[in-house]
């Protein structure tokens, strides 16, 4: 109690001034440095369950809101029901904070600009091509969306040359990015190596298997027919899905055998 | 000269007529995902004898019929009430396209649109229905209650819970969670706030109501806003357990 009582009023007295450098106004000294105390992380508990509108922490430069989380004012309000989530990234001194379902699933999916989409070709004209989004992302949509690729939209170099027939087949499942909205309509690109068609199947029925940037081939009729390809990368959590599904099936027949 | 009733010794002794005390409220049940596969998020609500229910569906593309309006920065909030035939005293042949619930429906997009956050998913359309099934007062607020439920049930991002009551003043006593048979006697102040900050959203009156009453009413509301915002949260709570328990 003593000491807890000499030390608030050495404070008191001992108020020490110093220059701020950037304003040059003189600040008290532990005023100065408080961007020290903002660094100092709190210990968020990652799994603790969140209602909309609860207040999770403060927001400043080394917190930000992720998915089912915003920023309102000082602070990080969580706007979704789910588990807490933190992410870190220690290069740039930043934790993302957001709140997801328990199923792994986020908590409200839509497409949205600048995200790459799976989607199904569904019909064709000179112009354009109409399609429909499966998935965005990784996450399948509960309710299928129309999209449309145009024809300048599918090479990113010699836009006028490229012609929608030459390029996608009725059924084909291609990769796209979307990059705008027109009438409610999302518009859709195929510009980049890593995006066009990625699955066409032949006449014969059969998946065809791409030979070169711009044609497919059917392994059995050996027939080739022109199309966007993609060159698809493979991504870490794709790898990461294939092993737990294997995992899982493993777990799952085990118990048949006993 | 008037009479002396029964009822109004009830009144002297702060006694309401169904019986209740001034700051009690009817009895709430709620229940969150009752038409879980269909749409994306449901719930009822009932207060005394108003029942309630409430469905989110999408977000889904746009429909045609309104992709003329809207400014597509912003997701598109389609908020449709429709009260039954047999809610009411009087049996109504047709209510979706009557006055008031044209009314209802506009006022509670509005509602809406305050809570979710919009800019999230620009381009895609968010439907909801709110289905009143039985008419005892209190049919408004207990319709914005729903619709947050059916929300959150959704995952729809939202800011804060809206939760809403109604408040009044009559014989010198303020009661919140007003009935129909009170309803008939004096004013009607629907009050909607936000869970958290207690920002009030909605403000609506029916009937006269003094000047100098408003502010003890208001304060009279808002105490009964959290303590509906107990209930909701104490509904969501159990969904969460179910959540839970489906994981392990």
């Amino acid at each position: 109690m003593q000491k807890d009582s000499q030390s608030t009023q050495s404070t008191a007295e001992e108020e020490e001034y110093e220059i701020d450098p950037e304003e040059g106004v003189p600040v008290p000294k532990r005023l100065l440095y408080a961007d020290d105390k903002l660094k100092f992380k709190p210990k968020i508990l990652t799994g603790t369950p969140c209602m909309p509108g609860q207040r999770i922490c403060l927001a400043n430069e080394y917190f930000e809101a992720g998915e089912g989380a915003y920023e309102f004012g000082e602070s990080i309000y969580a706007s979704a029901l789910g588990f807490l989530q933190t992410e870190e990234f220690p290069e740039q001194e930043l934790t993302v904070v957001s709140v997801k379902r328990g199923d792994g699933k986020p908590p409200f999916t839509a497409p949205y600009v600048g995200a790459v989409v799976t989607c199904i070709v569904l019909s064709r004209t000179q112009k354009l091509c109409r399609c429909l989004i499966t998935h965005v992302g990784s996450v399948k949509l509960d309710d299928v969306v129309k999209g449309i690729i145009r024809r300048e939209y599918i090479h990113e170099k010699h836009r006028d040359l490229s012609e929608v027939e030459t390029s996608f087949g009725v059924g084909d499942t291609v990769l796209a990015r979307i990059v705008g909205i027109s009438d409610g309509d999302f518009i859709m690109s195929t510009g980049e190596d890593s995006l066009g068609v990625a699955t066409a199947i032949s006449s014969a029925g059969y998946y065809m298997v791409p030979v070169g940037w711009t044609r497919m081939e059917c392994p059995k009729t050996k027939e080739t027919l022109p199309r966007k390809v993609a060159k698809i990368v493979q991504d870490k959590n794709v790898e990461y899905w294939h092993r737990r599904n294997m995992i899982k099936k493993e777990s799952d027949a085990k118990p048949e055998k006993a | 000269m008037a009479y002396r009733t029964h009822l109004d010794d009830l009144w002297e002794q702060q006694i309401r007529p169904d019986g209740r005390t001034p700051h009690e409220l009817r009895n709430i049940t709620c229940q969150m995902g009752i038409f879980h596969p269909q749409a994306s998020g449901s719930a009822s609500f009932n207060i005394g004898n108003t029942k309630v229910m409430a469905a989110v569906y999408g977000p889904h593309e746009v429909r045609s019929s309104q992709k003329k309006h809207h400014n597509p920065d912003k997701m598109i909030i389609n908020c449709e009430y429709s009260s039954a035939t047999f809610s009411s005293n009087e049996r109504k042949s047709s209510t979706k396209a009557d006055r008031k619930s044209m009314e209802i429906s506009s006022n509670l997009r509005s509602v809406m649109e305050h809570i979710i956050i919009p800019d999230i998913f620009p381009g895609s359309q968010i439907d909801v229905y709110v289905e009143l099934l039985q008419d005892d007062g209190g049919s408004y607020s207990a319709c914005i209650n729903a619709a947050t439920l059916a929300l959150v049930d959704a995952g729809i991002p939202i800011r804060d819970y809206a939760v809403a009551i109604t408040a009044t003043m009559s014989h010198s006593v303020c009661m919140v969670d007003i009935n129909a048979q009170e309803r008939g006697q004096c004013a009607e102040l629907t009050i909607g706030v936000l869970a958290q900050s207690n920002e009030i959203i909605v403000l609506e009156l029916a009937n006269l109501l003094q000047n100098f009453y408003l502010k003890d009413v208001l304060d009279e509301g808002i105490k009964g806003c959290a303590a509906i915002y107990k209930i909701l949260e104490e509904a969501v709570r159990q969904k969460f357990n179910k959540m839970e328990q489906s994981l392990v």
